[in-house]
């Protein structure tokens, strides 16, 4: 036991005991872990033993990389697969589909978080519909989300949009892209490994025209 | 350390340093003198208009202040003095220098020229200069040793201008701004201008090399006796002293430009990096919106766009929340993953029950209509009945017990279980023979 703990130092340490649990049950859930809130001490262990054994740990028994990612000024860590499969997360109920409504919300916030280059990343129920209202692709925004584009919705279509995009919300925080500082009102802080998505998709943003010649294809077939 | 001087000027500080309302007034009527506004000598009424100047310049409403303002002057600024039946005024030497001193600090001419210009108009040595030592003389005193003030005072000046520019730089890194690349666009305009400056220190250090291979170049000429020589050399070792300070001086400054200029592209660049970016990410939004679908309040994208998966091993234990009220604390419960499949088997457990209880229900209706009718029912031909329509073992023996419990309670129907082993060929199992019927009163 000792010669395996000596290839993962981590596992002697005094902060292993305490947080190794927590932030490998975090990380196996998807969770971007960053020196923010709740997640300050897994992120103080992730980041001092990353190097120390931690890295290492995932790619040996689980195949998956524990990637240390950068945006702007905040560091995170998350477990992603590695180029060539899904280590042992390929396994069915090991890995989960983001949906699409998610994929098109996590692009739009990685894009306001963008615009805000050096102010805060806080935003408001009320900013959004102004987006989905007034904003530039407001009709193209409202028939995705009420499904049709009319002048005004109904308390029912309102509510059913907001609660759905609470949802989202939600489950976004779960993977630690955004805080809530109010759940109920929406209000919330978009943190940095929002950056997730554009990894995510980084294929798409670089193959952005021959993306849209074959969309525009397609609509003309 | 001469005690009498610290002792003096403690003693004199208040007339020596005025109050910031009598400065700003001494300085108000230098300038007007300086513009030719009024008189060197000036009278009683100019000095009351300049009052009012400050007083409303400072937005002072007691007229006490006001009159305390000319008071506190002390003789160390002005002189009055009687010309027949006026009263003249004048400002003291000290006090003009003392102004131009201020001047020269708040408002340095480094905005507006290089250092090599400063060099060039107070620095000439001409071939006339070096012709003997007299001449020399002249010119170390008259042009070198008033130059060489200068010259600190303008490299000083620069020093702290790019420090100034540094500084507001880190802030600006640091604090919100509403357009960041705007301000940063200005800011590489003010280094544009200090880069400037930095061409003029090059040619200020090519400069003053010159003047000082000029001067060396004459040592020869004044070696001709050894007081000429030693006056020539102590003059020159002077001029090579300064120039070496402010070698050492302008070059810290440069060294700071370039590198606050460096640093300046490089932020730009990672803006403008970063900007183009942006606009990518803009572009895919509006894709991903434009070719998105509804489809029964759910958003479909193109299949062009791959689906992406996360890692997630669901938590199959419940568990009470751990939150941590140090950070913040939610006014809803925390939801937690559940186990879909336990809630389907649960589901489909329940289901079944419902569906045994329905059919059970159906039988003992059926069955006490028989009853009630008047027939004699056997238990276990209707039991072969049930399993055979509802192939499920739980309905006949639920219908059993229903069947019992109804009748036990009731006068007017009967039951009797005779201890005689009826077995059936089907699931294996044996009953007792059973039969129920209506008596009739």
């Amino acid at each position: 036991m000792e010669n395996a703990n000596a290839n993962y130092p981590f596992l002697n340490s005094e902060q292993a005991t305490k947080y190794f649990a927590d932030a490998d049950i975090a990380l196996k859930q998807g969770r971007h872990i960053q020196d923010f809130g709740t997640d300050i001490r897994l992120f103080s262990f992730i980041d001092e033993f990353y190097d120390k054994g931690l890295e290492d740990y995932y790619k040996q028994f689980f195949g998956m990389n524990l990637v240390s990612d950068k945006s702007d000024n905040g560091k995170f860590y998350y477990l992603d697969f590695p180029d060539d499969g899904k280590g042992k997360f390929g396994k069915e109920n090991r890995s989960k589909e983001l949906e699409d409504d998610k994929v098109i919300f996590a692009i739009l916030f990685l894009n306001l978080y963008k615009e805000r280059f050096f102010e805060q990343k806080e935003f408001t129920w009320q900013e959004l519909e102004q987006i989905f209202k007034e904003g530039e692709h407001k009709e193209l925004w409202q028939n995705i989300l009420f499904s049709k584009v009319k002048q005004n919705y109904t308390p029912r279509e309102e509510q059913d949009v907001k609660d759905k995009v609470r949802k989202i919300l939600s489950d976004f925080e779960k993977l630690g892209w955004i805080v809530f500082k109010n759940q109920e009102e929406i209000h919330f802080e978009v943190l940095p490994s929002i950056e997730r998505i554009s990894r995510l998709y980084g294929d798409v943003i670089d193959n952005l025209e021959s993306i849209e010649e074959y969309l525009n294809n397609e609509q003309l077939s | 350390m001469d005690k009498d001087l610290i002792i003096s000027l403690n003693k004199n500080y208040a007339d020596l340093i005025p109050q910031k309302e009598s400065l700003l007034l001494i300085v108000w009527l230098h300038q007007k003198i300086e513009k030719g506004y009024i008189n060197e000598d000036f009278g009683q009424k100019d000095l009351d208009d300049t009052i009012d100047d400050v007083v409303e310049f400072l937005n002072i409403t007691t007229d006490k202040n006001k009159e305390n303002l000319s008071k506190k002057l002390s003789n160390h600024f002005y002189i009055t003095e009687r010309v027949g039946n006026k009263y003249q005024i004048h400002l003291t030497v000290f006090a003009k220098e003392f102004c131009k001193l201020l001047i020269q600090e708040v408002q340095p001419e480094i905005k507006k020229l290089e250092l090599f210009h400063v060099f060039k108009r107070t620095l000439p040595l001409l071939d006339e200069d070096l012709l003997n030592i007299e001449t020399f003389s002249y010119w170390f005193k008259n042009n070198f040793q008033p130059a060489r003030n200068e010259i600190y005072s303008h490299t000083e000046k620069l020093n702290n201008e790019v420090a100034d520019r540094i500084n507001e730089l880190s802030t600006l890194l640091k604090t919100e701004t509403e357009n960041p690349k705007e301000q940063i666009n200005s800011y590489m305009e003010i280094f544009t201008l200090l880069e400037k400056q930095t061409t003029g220190i090059i040619n200020t250090i090519d400069y003053k090399n010159d003047t000082l291979s000029k001067i060396k170049s004459a040592k020869e000429h004044f070696a001709t006796d050894e007081e000429t020589f030693d006056e020539f050399s102590r003059m020159q070792n002077e001029v090579e002293y300064f120039f070496g300070s402010i070698d050492r001086r302008i070059m810290v400054i440069n060294d700071k430009i370039q590198l606050a200029s460096k640093r300046l592209r490089n932020l730009l660049d990672t803006l403008k990096h970063k900007q183009l970016f942006k606009i990518k990410i803009e572009k895919l939004l509006l894709l991903m919106l434009k070719y998105s679908r509804n489809e029964k309040g759910e958003i479909k994208l193109p299949d062009v766009f791959q689906r992406k998966y996360l890692p997630f091993i669901p938590v199959k234990f419940i568990a009470i929340p751990k939150v941590d009220f140090q950070f913040y604390a939610k006014a809803e419960p925390q939801q937690q993953e559940y186990d879909k499949h336990h809630e389907q088997s649960e589901r489909r457990k329940g289901l079944a029950l419902l569906e045994i209880q329905e059919a059970t229900a159906k039988w003992l209706d059926k069955m006490n209509t028989e009853i009630e009718s008047g027939v004699k029912i056997e238990f276990d031909e209707w039991f072969d009945k049930i399993i055979e329509q509802e192939n499920n073992l739980e309905v006949p023996i639920q219908v059993c017990f229903g069947l019992i419990e109804e009748h036990n309670q009731s006068d007017q129907k009967t039951i009797s279980i005779q201890k005689e082993e009826v077995t059936k060929n089907k699931n294996d199992i044996t009953l007792w023979r059973m039969q129920m019927q209506t008596i009739r009163s």
